[in-house]
């Protein structure tokens, strides 16, 4: 099934949006006025697939976007302007009726006010390929046959995989892996002077149908099924602002609500049909994401001061909310226990969050420029700490406790300070920057991490036709002393987001114009991060990145781009194999994961003839390698620690967009083009996925295939 | 010390405060606008500019900012029209434009960067730019038209230097538009994300020029599940999203920085599976690794959820 023949099955959700958009656009003010200026747009296409795509193959072809085969509106635009030209009204549309349909309807009087309404479709595709045993009894109810649970349970455990197997071949059944979102919009600008800003906007997004989430019920089996979306996110922000020559302020409201139509995830366990307390549960149950609302407000302001100078803040305060109803422990009946009473009803979630930013800004003589600033981000987590006598493994076991919910504060702040000297055509910074994170002792390994950071930019442009932007960057990160804080952890090992780290970076652009000639841009940047203080964890970061891109127009009716980027990414981490009474150096592995990628970017815009025959080439390939090395630097004593390299992931996409595009009389305008896109991809990890993979797990078999599509469109413009 | 050398010292110690003294009021003298003894520059009209330029004025008129100052001045400064801009034109006019303008605009003019922005900016410094100056962009010298075309319209919102925002902005970030050309991306070339969704070019109160006040309420605009707080907290969620995920692209599912299930392993040297390197085909690595069975990796509000399998 294609996704673009999915959208069909709401129809009327696409009629009522364009309705009442159209609806707005007739009754509005503006068409009211009579005397008024029509223009606009409608491009019509009809698209055929030279070199289709399978139905297998679709999830990735059209992850985030629909192209259907045979008409569709590529865009449609319609503008109402007054005369005097002081009211306007504008409505757009592309890939109207898809399932990346866009809508704007703007209405505004010049310099004044303006009402916009958007309404945004966008379909995140999973993959094309999913099958599943389960059936959906209810929103976030998966159940299986009855027989063939009983059956597994009452079968010796070598021979359930053969069971499974052989019911999977039969009985699981394609489903859709994706989540639609729909976002509606209306914001409405206010500028009833030149000094005044006053605006509002509400937000409205909704999510649905499912992704694929994993549930397991113990080190048992493992089901994979689609996780049920239904969820809303409501957004409304409220701002004023005002400003004077010497001073300005501004402030902003933000209320943001999230809603989780289905609480839970329940699904039945495949070699379980009865309770049992240690054996499993015949149904796990998962928590999903609960209901949660956050509201922000925000000053800010800036006042002039002498010596060309400029003080800038900001204040914020947030908090948020969630207290959403805990579920049970546990859904398998068999486990019981007073240990397993819950010690509140909810969590009573509560973060506060503080930001105080503030900028200094001067110039005191005429090139040289001086900069202060201060940030402090607060992140306060008043959520209450709760105990849990016991909890229940994955429906599988009772584990005595007690646990306690570890909740994380901390305090960013960040302060610097820069001079910049501007001796024409140069241009030289100094800069230092300390960075603090204050975590908290005892809820992560590093109380305090400070990292300082040293730089110097230069750009010059000694010639006219030259530019130059240089810049250097090093920086040392010291923590205080790295504590265990989880009893197993292996002491030595030094997590690399507060591990002591040095880093450097260097960050290089060159552009070259010769006069009317093409430009040349040439970029190189490097990061090199070093973990000396690590034994274990990650050890050492290195990326740089390459890239040169020409652009030229060597007249009015032609426009050249070539690009190229090459980009490698190597981090390499220690580990070692552990388990009760074995741990051991011996037992070490060592990582090494390195990316590379190339990109190869490609365009071409010429009128062959000009004013009349244009021709535009769009070419793209993005090729990508990623390969997890491993080894294991002594001889080992438990097979488990045997380390070795995983397969290479490759990645392949091309895109390649071709168009023709010649005007017909007066109005009409008619376009031919052509698409190859074409995507090849080998990673070991979902290549050949199935529901059976052995054992009695159950997986839904998501992959994303290769494609290699071709697509021929005529489009029709009409201009008016 | 002999008075011979306290001699030369003062007179050296004079040199260089004389010269210390040029060269700072080489920097505090105000711009020298036009010759001395020349007429003063005075206000022409517009009309007068589309005597010689037809072309740019007849484009500028089709933008916000040419309807605007034509039809709907709001003050002074807007019915200048072109000369709002770039100030007063009588001498330029009258020399058939062997005077130059008192501003220009791009690559090839007279006035640096920051006097060019400050025409800009005389309206602009306002809402979104608040935090222009001493931001990124502002102190590596960066013009508005490096970004913006007022002249003509190119883009269809923003009156953007180029088509849209991802080219526009990678003109200097390249590497951030290679990254949208890769497989796993958010959906920017698909046109359903923008730079600025992400991002205020203009300047914020957070490092890189984020709108939102840390990395994470930046993506909890769309994540909105993911914000909690909840029950089980993953601690390097919880500070920031980027620990694991680069939103610009990767070659990862899930835009992940490094492949799973080497990501988690970075940290996780507990004991049993997660410290095991693992092979191929183990149903630790193979399809959603370890969040095959740890799938609320995000943060779990379940009683029992403390190893986020529920």
């Amino acid at each position: 099934m294609s996704n673009s023949s999915r959208s069909l099955k709401n129809p009327g959700r696409f009629v009522w949006v364009l309705g009442a958009l159209l609806g707005l656009f007739v009754l509005s003010p503006g068409s009211a006025l009579g005397q008024t200026d029509v223009s606009g747009t409608v491009e019509l296409g009809v698209r055929g697939f030279l070199a289709g795509v399978p139905d297998s193959a679709r999830g990735k072809f059209e992850e985030y976007r629909d192209i259907p085969s045979g008409l569709f509106l590529e865009d449609l635009q319609l503008r109402l302007l007054t005369d005097d030209q002081r009211y306007s009204l504008e409505l757009r549309a592309q890939d109207a009726f898809q399932n990346d349909q866009i809508f704007l309807l703007r209405g505004s009087r010049l310099g004044s006010y303006q009402l916009e309404l958007n309404f945004e479709e966008a379909w995140h595709t999973f993959s094309n390929t999913g099958l599943s045993p389960f059936a959906e009894t209810g929103r976030g109810i998966f159940e299986l046959d009855d027989a063939l649970q009983a059956t597994l349970q009452d079968t010796d455990a070598a021979d359930r995989p053969d069971i499974l197997e052989g019911f999977l071949d039969n009985n699981a059944v394609p489903i859709e892996l994706l989540t639609p979102r729909q976002t509606g919009r209306i914001s409405f600008k206010l500028t009833p002077t030149p000094e005044w800003d006053i605006g509002a906007r509400w937000t409205n997004m909704q999510k649905e149908d499912g992704r694929p989430m994993g549930l397991t019920y113990g080190f048992g089996p493992t089901t994979e099924i689609t996780e049920p979306i239904d969820q809303t996110i409501n957004d409304v922000r409220l701002s004023g602002g005002f400003v004077r020559e010497a001073w300005q302020l501004q402030l902003n409201y933000t209320l943001s609500s999230f809603t989780n139509n289905v609480d839970a995830l329940i699904a039945d366990n495949p070699v379980r049909i009865t309770d049992d307390a240690t054996a499993g549960p015949v149904r796990g149950r998962l928590d999903l994401t609960p209901d949660n609302i956050a509201h922000n407000v925000d000053l800010a302001g800036a006042v002039r001061l002498p010596l060309r100078s400029r003080l800038v803040g900001t204040a914020s305060y947030g908090i948020r909310r969630q207290d959403e109803a805990f579920l049970p422990h546990t859904i398998n009946s068999a486990i019981t226990s007073p240990l397993l009473s819950l010690p509140a009803n909810s969590l009573d979630g509560d973060v506060r969050t503080t930001l105080v930013n503030l900028r200094l800004t001067s110039q005191p003589w005429r090139k040289v420029s001086l900069a202060a600033r201060y940030r402090s981000y607060d992140f306060d987590n008043q959520t209450p700490v709760l105990t849990f006598p016991a909890r229940v493994r994955t429906d599988q076991r009772l584990i005595e406790g007690p646990f306690e919910n570890q909740q994380y504060s901390y305090r960013k702040q960040n302060a610097g300070a820069d001079v910049q000297w501007r001796p024409r055509p140069v241009s030289v910074k100094l800069a230092y920057d300390w960075e603090r994170w204050n975590r908290g002792d005892t809820e992560r390994e590093v109380g305090r991490t400070d990292e300082h950071t040293a730089k110097v930019s230069l750009d010059m442009t000694p010639l006219d036709w030259l530019l130059l932007r240089t810049s250097y960057a090093h920086s040392w990160r010291d923590g205080t002393d790295y504590a265990q804080v989880v009893d197993l952890q292996l002491p030595a090992l030094r997590k690399y987001d507060m591990a002591d780290r040095e880093r450097d970076r260097v960050e290089v652009l060159a552009q070259i114009t010769p006069l009317k000639g093409p430009t040349f841009t040439a970029t190189y940047s490097l990061r090199n991060d070093d973990y000396d203080e690590s034994l274990y964890g990650v050890q050492d970061y290195e990326s740089w990145t390459a890239g040169v891109d020409v652009s030229w127009s060597p007249s009015e009716a032609v426009a050249v781009f070539a690009g190229y980027m090459r980009e490698e990414f190597d981090r390499r981490h220690r580990s070692r194999y552990r388990r009760s009474g074995v741990d051991t150096v011996a037992n070490d592995w060592v990582s090494r994961d390195q990316d590379d990628v190339d990109t190869y970017g490609f365009g071409l815009d010429a009128a062959l003839i000009p004013g009349s025959l244009n021709l535009y080439v769009r070419y793209d390939f993005s090729l990508a390698n990623g390969i997890m090395l491993a080894s294991n630097p002594f001889t080992i004593t438990n097979d488990s620690a045997i380390a070795t390299d995983f397969p290479e992931i490759t990645q392949k996409l091309h895109e390649l967009e071709a168009s023709l595009r010649y005007p017909i009389l007066d109005r009409w305008s008619a376009e031919l083009r052509y698409e190859l896109d074409r995507f090849d991809q080998e990673d070991f990890r979902i290549d050949d996925i199935q529901p059976f993979m052995g054992r009695t797990d159950i997986f839904l078999g998501a992959r994303t295939p290769d494609y290699n599509a071709s697509m021929l469109s005529l489009i029709v413009g009409y201009h008016f | 010390m002999t008075r011979a050398l306290e001699g030369k010292q003062r007179s050296t110690g004079a040199a260089i405060a004389v010269l210390v003294g040029l060269v700072l009021s080489s920097w505090i003298a105000p711009p020298v606008a036009g010759a001395q003894g020349a007429a003063p520059n005075t206000y022409v009209g517009s009309e007068v500019c589309q005597a010689c330029h037809p072309v740019p004025t007849a484009t500028f008129s089709e933008t916000l900012h040419g309807k605007l100052f034509e039809h709907e001045p709001r003050n002074t400064l807007e019915s200048r029209g072109c000369e709002a801009c770039h100030g007063p034109g009588s001498a330029h006019a009258a020399s058939n434009g062997e005077e130059d303008l008192e501003v220009a605009f791009g690559e090839g003019s007279p006035q640096p960067p920051s006097e060019q922005n400050a025409v800009c900016l005389q309206c602009h410094e306002k809402t979104a730019r608040l935090y222009w100056e001493g931001g990124p962009h502002e102190s590596r010298d960066l013009r508005c038209t490096n970004c913006h075309t007022l002249m003509r319209k190119v883009s269809e919102e923003r009156q953007l230097a180029q088509v849209n925002e991802i080219e526009t902005c990678g003109q200097c970030h390249t590497q951030r538009r290679a990254q949208s050309r890769r497989s796993n991306h958010m959906p920017l070339r698909e046109g359903q994300m923008k730079c600025t969704n992400c991002h205020n070019p203009h300047g914020s109160a957070t490092p890189k020029l984020l709108k939102e006040n840390s990395v994470n309420e930046v993506c909890y605009t769309c994540h909105a599940e993911k914000r909690g707080p909840f029950l089980w907290e993953h601690a390097p969620v919880v500070e920031s999203c980027l620990n694991c995920h680069d939103p610009h692209g990767t070659n990862h599912e899930k835009l992940l920085k490094v492949a799973k299930p080497r990501l988690c392993q970075q940290c996780h040297v507990e004991v049993f599976h997660p410290t095991q390197p693992q092979t191929p085909e183990s149903r630790f690595v193979f399809n959603r690794s370890c969040t095959n069975c740890h799938s609320q990796i995000h943060g779990s509000n379940h009683p029992s959820g403390l190893r986020w399998h529920r």
